[in-house]
């Protein structure tokens, strides 16, 4: 058919429009590609290790030996298994091993790679440690004076974030790693020097608190850990969700917002077509036989820009599945391969977008008669902005009735300028604002620097710091810990309300902080139980004020007010603050924290992500701001190709008539970035919202002024960059041919 | 002779669809001179128009207006002498959409070393009434009107018409050629005027004929009539 030159025509001239387009899509369809696949993969595999490990509910840890394991089980529907361990010492090295003997009903291992156990001496080791040791499968290892030949990498979900103690925040590959060795050769180690903890799932239905209870009367429970508060396997589940949401949520929106922003471009640039669809309706060419035609136009870049997404996203998808799981955690990965779900959506989307909005706009562009149509004469005739006999330049006149008369097009130009802008400030406000939690949390929490878990109960005042008696406790039904804190009068902790006034520390006065009082819903005035999580006893406490911490799950009162709570000595105490390190032997103390590195956790955990995100998104964020305020510029300029010809006949310089019809929009640049730091505040702010359970407390939206100030620059940049290849577009604007066919 | 071409050719497309536009024209006429250019429809005006107002180039030849050899010049040269010394009046008013009449005509005032007081040219053209309404709101007749104040706002030496009132009716059609009229008198502007109509070549100081690329004639006028006389 004829028509189909016209494609081509239309095409070739416009050929950066289509390009731009296309690209476009094809930098959208391939993060949306390349992340849900590398992701996507990822994720099925955590979640088929999760149901092939049977994974535990619950740790406990016990005074005497459970004996009647069948019996509990029977009884309260659970599942529960004795596992047994040992910390073995590497020869040659500072490392340790906590070699286990397979489990058979909770915390099954997984080969990630090599063998399975087969002889007595064979022994599988944890992948992170193997790394750091420089072992590899097949090579051997002295443990404890045994010799164990490595025949395999393991993973257990209950170390997969490899802690020697629940309490660390780092997982130290250069000292600890855990193992499997045969039943056989576990059963040859003293029992006397293993470690028993029982492992537990709940069945549907279970009653947890009577069976914790039943097992605490026969057995004395020294211990109990939930597993939302485990955080071997929940670091890695939380880290798991984050990337859902930024895989599932955000990146879809993102690619979903600029194939939608491009299809109303693409509806904009048809529609200069009008007075073409007008001759060829009255030729007697049918409306659907037209449209149908002009789909064409949406079809190609759509279908394109897909398969150029998802061939850009193949090469990709290896070392983002690397970036986004290897140095987090030790879990096997299946090597990822693209997901045909991402393909398909990102094949079918744009393609149907596109084509969709350019056939209701040919559709709609033929609804008016065929002369006006080939007159170019629309049927709502559009008021034009009045200031005919306001003293002005022309120019500043045409600038401004082209800026306020084309209201649509405005909007998009802003919308593109904004877009880019948006992307920026919501990862610089996102950092800014975990930075400043972390700042702030660490701060707020008072002047200490170090905390020393003492591993027995002492009674007086210590000659260094300050006495600190502190216990965990269960809030009625919710498995997150409180912490309860008896203190001292002292400089170290601030002990404030909300308004800054201090909280005396009164007897019998308890001050809930402020993240606990949003995370139970507590007031002041209100009472509150807790519960022990070891040996479930309960206590009743009366919230006397809101104490300023949003980041601590915490109760605070005088030493002897919670010694005496907790029926000790009045001067009990097990952890001392202080503000100078104190030198105490190993075996005091159960562990050091230092606030430094408290922060750095903190830091390492929540915003480093983010942190190494920064470079990435600000770059696909100018690209992608370059090519949408190319793109609706770009619009600008094809509706106005007859003035601009019509310029370029009566003399005026390229320059000249850059500045008069290409650059009207730089006063819509600081709208543009206003708009974009908004929104990016705005999307942070949900972020935080919607992630709040899982930072365990609600992070403020917070941007520093120089990261408003870098997405201004950013955006400013982009748009000059789009200026800057735009002003070439008016060299390519015959006189001859618009003259020919232009007539308004 | 004030512009000369010598030798022009031009040809559009190529190998079956090959189109001589210009085929060896020679051609030349006078400072101050109104010389109408006529032929059947593809003969070639509006490319020989093109070529002398600097909108397009020959493949060979030459042109020179004046001291200058056009058909010599690049772009930007070209630029600067459609900026400096035509004037263009086309069928289609090609009018700015966003700017009011007074504003077309600013628009080429701006670039113009000397422009004609803006005002005294409007009331000339019998725009007064109009200056402040949109091309759209406009006649055919008045929008070209607009065209020419804005052609002859820079006092230009050749003013190039190409059917100026290709789409107007007779009375809308004899108003503008009487402004050609009172313009060429008053400022000695060459001008040159593409027509199908026979009654226009009659206030025609020469008459030049077009076809298939080649001058058939180019001779005086020699019973010169007012535009007030003509049937049109
Ligand atoms: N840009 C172009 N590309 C290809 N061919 C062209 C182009 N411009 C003109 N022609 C061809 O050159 C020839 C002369 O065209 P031109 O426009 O000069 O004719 P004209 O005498 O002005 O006709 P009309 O009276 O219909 O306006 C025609 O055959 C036309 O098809
Ligand atoms: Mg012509």
């Amino acid at each position: 058919m004829t028509l189909n030159k016209r494609y081509l025509r239309n095409v070739k001239s416009n050929i950066s429009f289509y390009l731009s387009i296309t690209l476009l899509t094809a930098l959208g369809v391939c993060l949306h590609v390349a992340f849900d696949s590398s992701f996507g993969v990822q994720q099925e595999s955590f979640q088929k290790l999760l149901s092939d490990s049977l994974p535990e509910d619950a740790e406990i840890m016990t005074m005497f030996p459970v004996d009647d394991i069948q019996d509990l089980e029977n009884e309260y529907h659970v599942s529960m298994e004795r596992q047994p361990y040992i910390d073995l010492d590497m020869q040659g090295t500072e490392a340790e091993v906590r070699v286990f003997a397979p489990g058979e009903k909770i915390n099954l291992y997984q080969i990630q790679e090599g063998s399975d156990l087969k002889n007595e001496d064979d022994i599988l080791l944890s992948g992170l440690f193997m790394e750091r040791q420089g072992l590899s499968i097949g090579d051997t290892i002295e443990l404890s004076g045994k010799t164990y030949h490595i025949c395999g990498k393991v993973i257990k979900t209950d170390y997969l974030f490899c802690l020697k103690n629940i309490s660390d925040t780092f997982s130290d590959g250069d000292r600890f790693g855990v193992g499997v060795v045969l039943n056989s050769a576990f059963s040859e180690y003293d029992s006397a020097d293993q470690a028993v903890v029982y492992a537990v799932r709940y069945e549907d239905g279970a009653d947890s608190v009577a069976f914790r209870k039943a097992v605490n009367e026969k057995f004395g429970i020294l211990s109990y850990v939930d597993i939302g508060n485990n955080s071997r396997l929940q670091s890695p589940k939380d880290q798991f969700d984050e990337l859902d949401y930024t895989v599932n949520i955000i990146l879809p929106v993102s690619m979903i917002f600029m194939v939608l922003l491009i299809a109303v471009v693409l509806g904009r640039k048809i529609k200069n077509e009008r007075k073409m669809i007008g001759v060829l309706h009255a030729l007697g060419y049918k409306r659907y036989e037209l449209a149908l035609h002009y789909s064409v136009l949406g079809a190609i870049p759509g279908i394109l820009g897909g398969i150029l997404g998802i061939l850009a996203a193949i090469p990709l998808i290896g070392p983002l599945s690397d970036m986004l799981i290897e140095d987090k955690m030790e879990v096997f990965y299946e090597v990822s391969h693209i997901t045909p779900t991402a393909c398909l959506v990102a094949l079918i989307l744009p393609t149907v977008c596109y084509t969709i909005a350019v056939f209701i706009t040919a559709l709609i562009n033929m609804r008016g008669s065929a002369i006006d149509m080939i007159k170019g004469l629309s049927k709502n005739k559009k008021k034009r902005m009045g200031l005919r006999k306001a003293k002005m330049n022309f120019r500043t006149k045409y600038k401004l009735r082209a800026v306020f008369s084309h209201f649509p097009r405005t909007l998009l130009v802003i919308l593109g300028i904004a877009l880019g802008g948006t992307l920026v400030a919501f990862t610089f406000a996102c950092v800014d604002s975990i930075d400043r939690y972390v700042d702030t949390s660490v701060k707020a929490t008072g002047d200490y620097e170090y905390e020393y878990f003492l591993s027995s109960i002492k009674t007086g005042y210590p000659e260094k710091g300050s006495a600190v008696i502190a216990a965990s406790f269960e809030v009625e039904d919710n498995p997150d810990l409180i912490t309860l804190m008896g203190v001292d009068e002292n400089k170290l902790i601030d002990v404030k309300n909300t308004s800054g006034e201090d909280l005396p520390l009164e007897e019998g006065k308890f001050y809930i902080s402020e993240m606990s009082s949003y995370a139970y819903h507590v007031k002041e005035g209100d009472t509150i139980t807790i519960r022990n999580n070891a040996d479930l006893k309960e206590y009743e406490i009366h919230v006397d004020g809101i104490l300023v911490n949003g980041s601590q799950s915490l109760l605070i009162a005088s030493r002897k007010t919670v010694n005496s709570l907790l029926g000790m000595q009045e001067d009990a105490y097990t952890m001392v603050m202080s503000k100078e390190k104190i030198d105490y032997r190993d075996s005091e103390l159960l562990r050091e924290v230092s606030k430094t590195s408290l922060a750095e956790a903190l830091d390492k955990t929540i915003s480093q992500g983010m942190h190494d995100l920064l470079l990435p998104i600000t770059i696909i964020a100018m690209v992608i701001s370059v090519i949408t305020t190319y793109l609706m510029v770009n619009i600008l300029l094809t509706e106005s190709s007859s003035v601009i010809s019509m310029l370029k006949v009566l003399g005026y310089r390229n320059k000249e008539i850059n500045r008069t019809v290409t650059y009207i929009y730089h006063a819509l640049v600081p709208i543009g970035v206003a708009l974009g730091v908004w929104f990016g505040l705005l999307m942070n702010k949900l972020n935080f919202e919607t992630q709040a359970a899982k930072y365990n407390s609600y992070i403020e939206n917070y941007v520093t002024p120089k990261s408003v100030i870098i997405c201004a620059g950013i955006t400013i940049i982009s748009y000059i960059v789009s200026m800057f290849l735009l002003s070439s577009k008016v060299k390519k604007v015959e006189m001859v041919e618009s003259l020919k066919n232009s007539q308004e | 002779m004030f512009i000369e071409v010598k030798n022009g050719v031009k040809e559009y497309g190529s190998g079956e669809s090959l189109i001589r536009a210009m085929d060896g024209v020679e051609f030349g006429t006078e400072k101050g001179e109104i010389t109408v250019i006529l032929g059947p429809s593809g003969s070639g005006k509006s490319t020989l128009l093109n070529m002398l107002g600097g909108i397009d180039t020959l493949d060979s030849g030459s042109i020179r207006i004046g001291d200058t050899t056009i058909s010599g010049l690049g772009k930007s040269g070209l630029s600067e002498y459609r900026r400096k010394q035509v004037g263009f009046v086309f069928q289609s008013y090609n009018l700015i959409p966003d700017l009011t009449v007074r504003e077309n005509v600013e628009v080429v005032a701006d670039i113009s070393a000397s422009p004609l007081p803006i005002d005294d040219l409007l009331d000339k053209l019998e725009l007064t009434k109009h200056k402040y309404k949109f091309p759209k709101e406009l006649s055919g007749g008045q929008q070209q009107r607009c065209a020419i104040a804005r052609a002859l706002v820079k006092n230009p030496e050749i003013l190039l018409c190409d059917e100026l009132t290709g789409a107007l009716d007779s009375k809308s059609s004899r108003d503008v050629l009487r402004m050609l009229e009172k313009v060429n008198a008053e400022y000695q502007t060459t001008i040159l005027i593409i027509t199908h109509n026979e009654g226009i070549s009659h206030m025609a100081d020469r008459i030049i004929r077009i076809h298939d690329g080649r001058i058939i004639e180019n001779s005086m006028n020699s019973n010169k009539l007012a535009v007030s006389d003509l049937s049109i």
